[in-house]
């Protein structure tokens, strides 16, 4: 007696599968691009950087030292109270940076990027560009967004 | 009149259509990549010029210093190169023929503490697109600003 032949299965329906993997592709995209200036700076502190056509400082792990337009100060994201605080701060993640890389060379060679609101007043830029100085940073670059149409 | 057959329904769960799905995303990633230069922090390098530690400002002079560019910015908007009052709008023109006299191509500059630091940036801005290879900040205790 011949063998019945087993039907063909259907092929599984992988549209359904897709669905919400598509759903939480979106949201992820949409949540990145929304965080995505924080994601690079950071910090999450939010000021309005001044924009420059010329941009020296390429993407690596910095030192963000903010100062608002209400004039507070940070260092990364924790407040500071006056510029002695920025200095001492400064110092620290300068001499941790030294030690886990095992190199007292690379004391204060750490990327310390000062980003000040564009509206304040260029005197109290010095004053916390000083402070981070004393902090013995030895590369700092101010923080610029690239202008549109900018070469 | 004999009724219509309904047409027997298929099977299974429809199949959603993830043609606008996949569109959406590729809309939104090319978006991010495009913006992403321009949302992205970056930063200028500066120097702190030790002047800034004296007293009174040095002015380098012209037979020694290798240093050509010396900007100060008043709060009024005045603008003096190298110590003389000097027309804003002529700054992108001159300082490229002054930088090409200097070796290191080394700019001085100062600004009044109550300047907006917007416009200090655009300075130095001007100054590293003109050329400049470092712009050293200064901070004077006399100006010549009124």
């Amino acid at each position: 007696m011949a063998r019945e032949k087993p039907k063909p299965k259907e092929p599984p329906d992988v549209g359904q599968f897709l669905f919400p993997m598509a759903g939480v592709m979106i949201l992820t995209l949409a949540t990145m691009i929304m965080d995505a200036q924080s994601l690079f700076s950071n910090t999450s502190i939010k000021v309005d950087i001044p924009k420059a056509n010329v941009i020296e400082v390429e993407l690596e792990q910095s030192i963000p030292v903010t100062v608002t337009k209400e004039g507070k100060l940070y260092v990364q994201d924790y407040e500071m109270p006056d510029l002695q605080a920025i200095t001492q701060k400064v110092r620290e993640l300068q001499e941790k940076y030294a030690a886990e890389n095992n190199d007292p060379e690379l004391m204060g060679q750490q990327l310390t990027v000062l980003r000040a609101d564009k509206s304040i007043e260029w005197g109290r830029v010095l004053e916390v560009l000083d402070a981070v100085k004393r902090g013995k940073a030895k590369r700092v670059a101010l923080a610029v967004v690239k202008r549109k149409g900018g070469g | 009149m004999a009724r219509r057959k309904k047409k027997p329904e298929a099977k299974g769960a429809p199949t959603p259509n993830l043609g606008p799905f996949s569109d959406m995303t590729t809309s939104l990633l090319i978006m991010f990549m495009l913006t992403i230069p321009f949302i992205v922090e970056s930063g200028i390098f500066v120097s702190r010029s030790l002047a800034a530690k004296r007293r009174n400002v040095v002015i380098p002079k012209k037979k020694k210093s290798d240093i050509k560019v010396n900007l100060h910015l008043c709060a009024d908007g005045t603008v003096f190169l190298n110590e003389e009052p000097f027309d804003p709008n002529r700054l992108p023109d001159i300082i490229p023929k002054l930088l090409a006299r200097s070796v290191k191509k080394q700019a001085l500059l100062s600004a009044d503490n109550d300047v907006i630091y917007e416009y200090v940036i655009q300075m130095i801005d001007l100054l590293k697109e003109k050329g400049a290879s470092d712009v050293l900040i200064m901070k004077r205790k006399r100006s010549k600003c009124k």
